[in-house]
């Protein structure tokens, strides 16, 4: 229980960062909020929510510094990179959350790692609770959801 | 294939409408599942036996208002090399509506598993629909169901003496003709997180309907008011529910259930030599005790008590009334109590002792964790002194205590798609058995399933 109050901490530490600590965060503040309440969640927005959670990014980055920084990181992390605005998958979401968080999968993840199994592991981990579809296309709010059970699982894994 | 021709053309139709489905619906989730079940048991003798499964299945996509589903399976044992089921295939719809009520409508049409809301007397596929209808504080569900069209190794539903002969004639390749319904409603907020369950089921025997010239001796229905007595051969068995139930938390962690249902209905009996329709008077009632707390290597305790009605002049499990209302609790579906001794409910009472706990929950390797053992010990008696499901009883014994199992089992889940579990369970007959049938029983047995 202490774990998740911290992974849940950490998730309202961020985005509470974002609203008050600068005025710089108004642009993050603002980005947070276009992506919330997208239908569909694009390449660029992922690489925004992800790298700027994982701390790969600094929280005054653009969503378009963002996916050129996945871009460059694709090689390392494997990571197939679709153009900026196309919408993402779950799966494809799901892949980008794992090898960023250096979550391990299952065997048929190490086999074939990718978005399909991927999904399915978030989903045994109860990240994802709801419509595990590694083919459906993702919105923003689950996308903002799924990312603060990501933090919630690490943080009770260290 | 063991199905014959209707399961072929079942098969064939399902297989068409699968793929229009593929091509309209856009996004398809799919996967399998392969499994295998090695068992060792011992009860007097010594009998091998190994179960290998593979299913596979598919969905349109659960995020949408309209999804379709579709399971089958492969089953390979030493005694049935092949069979091939269709476990899964329903259309499914959720519509929700902000303003009307009910606030969510649902429909199940197809096969789907059809249930009591305590799992414990009738828990089996039926092909029919279902009607959902969800309102801020109560839940109305209506189910209707025909069980004759499913594979007779699959199907659980057992309840006459013809449904047991059915299973050892050859010709016979569909389980027990029987149409299920069900309403029940559910206020699951009642006061402070307590939920109150009531439901009304019955189930109709429609054998009769089926039968012909080529229908088989044993599986022929003995008219009312036969005066010959042939003890291996039954009538039909007509049986409805009524049931009542509330759960909720008592505190933190630790959870209850209760619940009663009264039984009635008609069996075939011979009585005053002659055979005719008796009323069925029974109930079953149960409580449970649940605990669980993830601070404490998610440890969970359960304490179960189920009794269910019999009749002392009872001289058979099935259609063994002799005298008066036949007072044995008769469920719907085969679901076994235990892991050795597996009476079916039915003049017969436990309580029941579980636990499970994950003592490496936080160890520093991931991956054994998972590694849950668990604890279950019951203690079984008969509510009277009649028959009950298994054999092996010694008729002159007015003893109510059967005897006592404890079972171990430990599962492993290394990874989220490979699962492992070993059970072990020894069961100690009373002097209520035959004394040829008192000896310690007990079964091993392994499972493994791999999932992708």
């Amino acid at each position: 229980m202490r774990s998740k109050r911290i992974g849940f901490l950490g998730v309202w530490f961020f985005l509470v960062s974002l609203i008050f600590i600068s005025p710089l965060f108004a642009q993050s503040n603002e980005v947070l909020d276009s992506i919330i309440g997208k239908e569909t969640l694009s390449m660029q927005d992922a690489a925004y929510l992800v790298l700027t959670a994982a701390g790969k990014l600094p929280e005054t980055a653009s969503p378009a510094e963002a996916f050129s920084a996945m871009e460059e990181l694709k090689g390392k992390w494997k990571i197939r990179i679709q153009s900026a605005d196309k919408p993402l998958t779950l799966g494809q979401y799901s892949y980008i959350l794992m090898r960023v968080f250096s979550i391990p999968g299952g065997i048929f993840y190490h086999i074939f790692p990718g978005p399909r199994y991927a999904a399915r592991e978030l989903a045994f981990l109860g990240i994802i609770k709801r419509h595990p579809s590694p083919y459906r296309k993702l919105s923003g709010s689950d996308a903002l959801l799924y990312l603060g059970n990501t933090l919630e699982w690490t943080a009770g894994r260290s | 294939m063991d199905g014959g021709p209707v399961m072929k053309k079942i098969v064939i139709l399902s297989a068409i409408l699968l793929f229009l489905i593929f091509v309209t619906a856009g996004a398809v989730d799919f996967g399998g599942i392969i499994s295998n079940e090695t068992a060792l048991t011992v009860d007097g003798s010594a009998d091998f036996s190994q179960e290998n499964t593979a299913k596979v299945w598919f969905n349109t996509g659960t995020e949408h208002p309209l999804v379709f589903y579709f399971g089958g399976s492969y089953t390979f044992n030493l005694d049935r090399p092949y069979l091939f089921d269709v476990y899964d295939l329903r259309l499914e719809g959720t519509f929700k509506r902000s303003s009307e009520l009910p606030s969510v409508f649902g429909f199940t049409l197809g096969r789907y598993a059809f249930n009591d809301f305590t799992y414990t007397f009738m828990n089996n596929n039926v092909d029919g629909f279902k009607l959902n209808f969800t309102y801020p504080y109560a839940a109305v569900r209506i189910d209707v169901g025909f069980t004759g069209l499913q594979l007779k190794p699959v199907s659980t539903v057992l309840i006459s003496k013809l449904d047991y002969n059915d299973q050892s004639i050859d010709a016979v390749i569909l389980g027990s003709k029987r149409i299920v319904g069900k309403l029940e409603t559910s206020f699951p907020n009642l006061f402070q997180r307590q939920k109150l369950s009531l439901a009304l089921l019955f189930q109709e025997d429609l054998r009769q309907l089926f039968e012909n010239d080529n229908t088989n001796t044993l599986s022929r229905v003995i008219p009312e008011g036969e005066t010959q007595y042939t003890p291996e051969r039954g009538g039909l068995v007509d049986t409805q529910y009524a049931m009542l139930g509330m759960s909720g938390p008592i505190v933190q962690a630790l959870y209850y259930n209760v619940y009663g249902c009264l039984n009635t209905g008609r069996v075939l009996s011979y009585i005053d030599g002659a055979y005719t329709y008796t009323p069925v008077l029974a109930f079953l009632a149960g409580a449970e005790l649940r605990y669980y707390n993830s601070a404490i290597l998610y440890t969970r305790a359960m304490l179960q008590f189920i009794y269910t009605s019999g009749d002392a002049d009872s001289t058979t499990f099935t259609e063994g009334n002799t005298a008066g209302k036949a007072n044995t609790f008769i469920p719907i579906s085969v679901i076994p109590m235990g892991l050795v001794f597996t009476p079916v409910l039915g003049n017969i009472f436990f309580p029941h002792v579980s636990y499970s706990l994950r003592p490496f929950a936080h160890a520093p390797a991931g991956i054994i964790r998972s590694i849950q053992p668990q604890l279950d010990a019951y203690v079984f008696f008969r509510s009277t002194a009649g028959a009950v499901s298994e054999g092996g009883i010694d008729p002159n014994s007015d003893s109510l205590y059967l005897g006592s199992e404890v079972d171990i089992a430990i599962r492993f889940r290394p990874f989220s798609d490979l699962g492992m579990a070993v059970s072990a369970g020894g069961f100690i007959p009373s002097g209520a058995f035959l004394t040829d049938e008192r000896s310690f029983r007990f079964l091993v047995k392994l499972t493994a399933n791999l999932s992708w």
